[in-house]
């Protein structure tokens, strides 16, 4: 009886200093893993809304889209030029946006209203943009109105039904910026990029 | 006598002295836990050292560098870098092929710009968080299911998985970048990295600068030696960030040209990681790549002499272990002796009834043995207990100084060693009581009883 205790104890005690010993104290770090989706291409095209200033490359309006509305599957490209209007876009842009066959593409054409560009000309050049896009592909187009600060509200007026028009026209969907109101760059492409989110 | 005679009385006389047999068993097993915990510990110490030197990677690999060799790179374990010159995949091939080669993992990589978030809550709030400013990076791609051949020591995390387009590994240098130290790898885990691979397109007579934006996870801290750079993925997220800039429009601008010279991919390859069939075929085959035209760097004369000294410690240590077991060795002899002198009238009787000297012999072989192998049992476990007990001590010593921590096994060849070794040590302590016992005439043992 004595030596069965014994064993019995020294079998517990061994068992439990070993068990002691296997316990890591640290817990490892648990990464996030890599879900698995579709690879999908975003393209923005524009003028310096898009672009961005010096500075804006962390917080302009499409990387904040980029980052908070799509997948981490997503790649984006920002083609816009710093000048660029609907003209510009549809000289320079489009094409390079065509190879790249985007899955999603956005279209703001803010610089036109500051340089008086007539309405209707714009509104023809958006249109030939995005029936360029969309012919042959099954890209989304989504297009932004002006912001109400963008120019005198006559001008916004004027080129948004112009934008407006395009749009329906060649199959976008039109995106309302009216709601903008902020002017601290952060804040401001939060804001546009949730309006654009909310449109996805 | 049968052998299941000799154990039974074996057992029979353990338990009518248990005191003694406690305190035996406990000298033995005192001894073998020392042996194994030593030899456990240098185990482990040896194979930490080696990772050390070779960065995790196996001891027999050789850096290839996209450059010529220069002046005394054979006599030297670094790179001596030439001019340089690229690695295309008919230099990969001729590397390959060289006798001793056993396998080439080739690396890859692109110079991108980077937005890290900011940096994340770390245990030390009095220091100054900034905000990152993007910079450029460099992200090495490397066939993710080769890894374990590389010179990559994982810190913290697990290593994206193979092909994945969205999780990375960094590196010192990008917590350095972001304002970290190594002791906060745990802190970027799961934060996003945005990745732009740049592109240079015509506009007007100048060009712009256009990039192919992507995320990715951070998942892994690692140490790298060979992989330049703050990120280590997969091959193919490297290679389609390198088709984007290689996909760069010609232009006639100054500026845009510089900036397109900075951009040209030049080498197929970033660098390759050579590993040879032995540790005695790193020199030729160092030699045949030098004569091929590149660079290399192995850490062979380094390794070399780390082995040298870890036997020395390995056979110090083995012998402090021995002289152990040797004393316990002593002290079964010596309760085995006393178990002789106070059992000579259980002698005389077992050789008047026609017991033999052999079966006498047997019967205190059988006891001096099961006190080895019990020893050896308990000593053994209770050493690999002890060396994880340690083993902790260090690992949470390594973490703080934001090292990897070493790797604690018991090895069957140990285990076994330690029970088999106790065991036979016991027989041979026992050797000299049973003979003693044997020989005792079977009347001087009963008269003296």
């Amino acid at each position: 009886m004595r030596v069965r205790r014994v064993i019995v104890g020294s079998v517990v005690v061994v068992a439990a200093f070993v068990g002691l010993a296997g316990c890591d104290g640290e817990q490892a770090a648990t990464p996030v893993r890599e879900a698995p989706g579709r690879e999908s291409l975003y393209v923005a095209l524009g003028g310096e809304d898009v672009f961005g200033g010096p500075g804006s490359l962390v917080t302009g309006w499409p990387r904040v889209l980029f980052r908070t509305a799509l997948p981490i599957t997503a790649t984006f490209v920002n083609l816009a030029g710093p000048d660029d209007g609907a003209a510009d876009v549809l000289r320079r842009q489009v094409e390079v946006a065509r190879e790249l066959r985007p899955d999603l593409v956005t279209i703001t054409v803010v610089h036109d209203a500051e340089r008086g560009i007539d309405a209707a000309a714009v509104g023809a050049d958006l249109q030939a943009v995005v029936e360029r896009l969309r012919d042959g592909t099954k890209t989304r187009v989504l297009v932004g109105t002006l912001p109400p600060d963008a120019a005198a509200p006559d001008v916004v007026a004027a080129l948004n039904a112009a934008v407006t028009q395009a749009a329906n026209a060649s199959g976008a969907t039109i995106v309302d910026l009216s709601t903008v109101r902020s002017t601290d760059p952060a804040v401001r492409g939060s804001e546009i990029a949730s309006v654009f989110a909310a449109a996805l | 006598m049968t052998w299941a005679d000799s154990i039974v009385m074996a057992v029979r006389s353990i338990r009518r002295r248990f005191g003694r047999t406690v305190l035996t068993v406990a000298a033995v097993a005192l001894a073998a836990a020392l042996l194994t915990s030593l030899l456990i510990a240098v185990g482990a110490a040896r194979s930490r050292v080696f990772d050390a030197v070779s960065k995790g990677g196996p001891l027999t690999g050789i850096q290839v560098s996209p450059a010529t060799p220069d002046f005394g790179q054979l006599d030297s374990d670094s790179a001596k870098l030439g001019d340089p010159r690229p690695i295309d995949e008919a230099a990969r091939r001729r590397i390959t092929a060289l006798r001793g080669v056993k396998s080439v993992v080739a690396l890859v990589s692109s110079s991108v710009f980077v937005i890290a978030p900011p940096p994340p809550e770390v245990a030390d709030p009095g220091r100054e968080v900034r905000q990152v400013e993007p910079f450029r990076g460099t992200l090495t791609g490397v066939n993710l299911r080769r890894v374990g051949e590389l010179p990559v020591t994982v810190l913290a995390g697990e290593l994206p998985v193979p092909e994945s387009l969205h999780e990375v590994a960094v590196t010192d240098a990008y917590l350095r970048a972001v304002g970290l130290r190594s002791t906060d790898a745990n802190a970027v885990i799961g934060t996003e990295v945005e990745f732009g691979a740049p592109r240079l397109f015509a506009r007007g007579d100048d060009g712009t600068v256009r990039g192919r934006w992507t995320r990715s996870t951070i998942v892994a801290v690692v140490a790298a030696q060979g992989a330049s750079g703050e990120f280590i993925g997969s091959l193919e997220q490297v290679q389609a960030a390198r088709a984007w800039t290689a996909a760069s429009d010609v232009v006639d601008g100054r500026e845009a040209r510089q900036f397109a010279e900075e951009l040209a991919v030049t080498s197929k390859y970033s660098g390759l990681f050579v590993v040879t069939e032995g540790f005695g075929s790193v020199g030729p085959v160092r030699a045949a790549i030098t004569k091929i035209g590149y660079s290399s760097s192995a850490p062979e004369s380094l390794i070399a002499s780390v082995r040298r000294y870890s036997q020395v410690v390995e056979i110090v240590l083995t012998a402090i272990g021995l002289i152990a077991l040797g004393i316990a060795a002593l002290g079964i002899a010596n309760a085995m002796l006393a178990a002789v002198r106070e059992r000579r009238r259980e002698i005389g009787v077992l050789k008047a009834i026609g017991a033999r000297d052999r079966d006498v012999r047997r019967v205190f072989l059988v006891e001096a043995g099961l006190l080895g192998v019990a020893g050896g049992l308990v000593g053994t476990v209770f050493g690999y207990g002890l060396a994880r007990l340690v083993g902790l001590a260090v690992n949470n010593y390594l973490s703080g100084q934001g090292l990897t921590g070493v790797r604690i096994g018991l090895p069957l060849l140990i285990f076994a060693a330690g029970i088999v070794g106790s065991g036979v040590l016991a027989l041979v302590a026992g050797t000299l009581p049973a003979q003693r016992a044997a020989r005792l005439p079977a009347r001087q043992a009963m008269g003296d009883g």
